[in-house]
């Protein structure tokens, strides 16, 4: 289970990655063809918008994984170990109830917007829309195997991380 | 409703909610008891306020940033500013503020500088003997002048979140971020001539000069990313695209300290870090949604404006209601949640939105030290494995300019609106 998501958080990595060089590439293109080719570009603009919501929601639910979401731990850290991990308990349960959810409503707005074209490339809005559901779902799933792992090995992962 | 979303806001951080997911849970829970509204608004609005041409600058920024990081231009600058500072009487602890002066005009994360400059910085400071607690006031400190001067992300957030011009916004921000780092190395001054900490022997003007030479590519990259912007050359977003370039070029080609193998590392960890900020950006677009949907700008503009219509007034009660917030969340939260109920208030008020601008960023970037949720604080302590209450108390005098200098800021406007006012039409 635990080796699964080790494959699959290394994948959505090479993605991110793969990603972030195409949106840097579309940006670069559009000042490129205004200046060079002296035509801009319409796509580009569009395209690094729409990728840059599939980098939040896939990074966030890499980042889920060791918790390395901005945490506050003024409170949790003065609870005795027993007690902190009744509130942890109460916490992540209130992350699943949201992350499931957004995965639900965000299967329904991107089933509204796939009525919808994009202003310049004419693709369906919901090719845009997906990263939230399929974000939140694997953060779902991501953090539903942390709670498991840390479960087995009595022990918490991580913090928050530094932005 | 409203006290109720904070109410419910307030607990989930408590118990460790992430900040981004905490903002999500107090608005889905009031969504829920909200009639007649679906609660598809909540991905609706998440998606509008990521999907931004202008707010794809903060990955870029922060991606051109880390990659001169990792070219290790750190110790070139820090060599240039050792060269310079480093004869005075605790020159280190000057050196890290100066780095950090001119870092900040490479990156526009307080936390990146905060750990590229720290990670170099603390270390040799502690063996210079200052006290372990004095290295990470300073280098906790240094680092919230990163945001302030331009590039900056807070100012992009600002600019998207109010349709201000985020380049006037860039050259406001320069004028304060240098007064109050040169605010600093007085601090640092004073301290280390009372502590007796050591001043290094006087580098001759050739000396200088070659440390400069060795780091021009650097220093001078905020005079680059400025001039493409205030000329009109290239947007924002296009500018921090090219800062990307930029960066590739030197640390692959002139410094050469960028290997290939490094892009990968550098690539997904800029990632990661776009992910917690642009996530917090989404959870509070669709919080700061919920509280308009229940009217609190107009009840709260209603309500101040009831007591007093004095620009001077308002502008203190809105510094102390930030600095709280800024004491407890994350400060691109705290401006996504706090500008649309504030910002509709200081126009009534006839403030200068630039003016407001850099009020609420300046504010914002001291929230950056102050407990409990204090980023660079918290991570210069982790990093030296400091006690946070020893951190915060080497901090206060720091704090003390950070405060002079925002009240300065605050009813003393050409100190930012002067320099825009210069350059630009």
């Amino acid at each position: 289970m635990q080796k699964l998501l080790d494959w699959m958080e290394k994948a959505l990595d090479a993605i991110l990655i793969l990603m972030m060089i195409v949106m840097g590439s579309a940006v670069v293109l559009q000042v490129a063809s205004r200046y060079i080719a002296n035509r801009p570009t319409s796509w580009s603009e569009e395209v690094a918008r729409y990728i840059f919501v599939w980098i939040t929601f896939l990074g966030s639910a890499v980042v889920i994984r060791k918790r390395r979401h901005v945490d506050v731990s003024v409170l949790t850290d003065r609870l005795p170990p027993r007690a902190a991990w009744v509130v942890y308990l109460v916490a992540d349960a209130a992350m699943l109830f949201l992350l499931g959810t957004l995965t639900w409503a965000g299967i329904g707005i991107t089933a509204v917007a796939h009525r919808q074209l994009s202003a310049a490339m004419d693709l369906p809005m919901s090719l845009a829309y997906a990263a939230m559901p399929i974000g939140t779902g694997l953060m779902f799933v991501f953090l539903v195997a942390t709670m498991m792992w840390e479960w087995k090995h009595g022990r918490r992962i991580g913090g928050g991380e530094q932005l | 409703m409203n006290a109720f979303l904070m109410l419910i806001l307030f607990a989930a951080i408590l118990i460790r909610i992430p900040l981004s997911l905490s903002l999500g849970f107090s608005c889905l829970v009031v969504l829920f008891l909200t009639e007649n509204v679906s609660i598809l608004i909540m991905p609706q609005r998440m998606f509008a306020g990521i999907d931004s041409f202008s707010l794809l600058a903060i990955p870029f920024f922060l991606l051109a940033g880390n990659l001169m990081t990792a070219s290790g231009i750190t110790q070139r600058v820090l060599a240039f500013a050792n060269s310079v500072v480093g004869r005075f009487p605790g020159g280190l602890a000057m050196t890290n503020i100066v780095t950090n002066i001119f870092f900040g005009g490479i990156s526009g994360s307080a936390v990146a500088d905060c750990a590229a400059i720290g990670s170099i910085m603390m270390p040799a400071m502690m063996k210079e003997g200052y006290g372990k607690s004095f290295a990470v006031a300073v280098n906790a400190n240094a680092a919230i002048v990163a945001p302030i001067i331009p590039p900056s992300i807070l100012f992009v957030m600002y600019g998207v979140l109010t349709g201000q011009s985020i380049t006037r916004l860039f050259v406001a921000g320069a004028v304060p971020g240098v007064l109050i780092g040169l605010g600093f190395i007085l601090v640092a001054y004073f301290v280390s001539k009372k502590r007796n900490y050591p001043r290094h022997s006087p580098s001759s003007f050739k000396e200088i000069l070659v440390t400069f030479k060795d780091s021009a590519l650097a220093i001078l990259m905020p005079v680059f990313i400025l001039g493409g912007i205030i000329t009109g050359a290239f947007t924002v977003t296009e500018c921090s695209a090219m800062a990307v370039v930029y960066a590739l070029v030197v640390g692959l080609f002139v410094y050469r300290g960028l290997k290939l193998r490094d892009l990968i590392p550098v690539i997904r960890s800029t990632c990661h870090t776009t992910a917690i900020i642009m996530l917090i950006v989404g959870m509070a677009k669709a919080f700061s949604w919920v509280m308009i949907n229940n009217r609190l700008p107009e009840n709260v503009a209603a309500f101040i404006l009831q007591t007093t219509s004095n620009p001077v007034v308002i502008l203190l009660m809105i510094n102390v209601v930030l600095l709280i917030a800024g004491c407890f969340m994350e400060a691109n939260a705290v401006l996504v949640m706090f500008i649309p109920v504030l910002y509709p208030l200081t126009q009534m008020a006839k403030i200068d939105p630039i003016h407001f601008g850099i009020i609420a960023c300046v504010n914002l970037c001291v929230g950056l030290v102050t407990p409990p949720v204090g980023l660079t604080l918290n991570l210069s302590c982790q990093m030296t494995e400091c006690k946070l209450e020893d951190g915060a108390r080497d901090s206060l005098p720091f704090l003390a300019i950070g405060f002079i200098g925002l009240l300065v800021l605050t009813y003393y406007p050409p100190l930012s609106l002067t320099l825009p006012a210069l350059l630009m039409r």
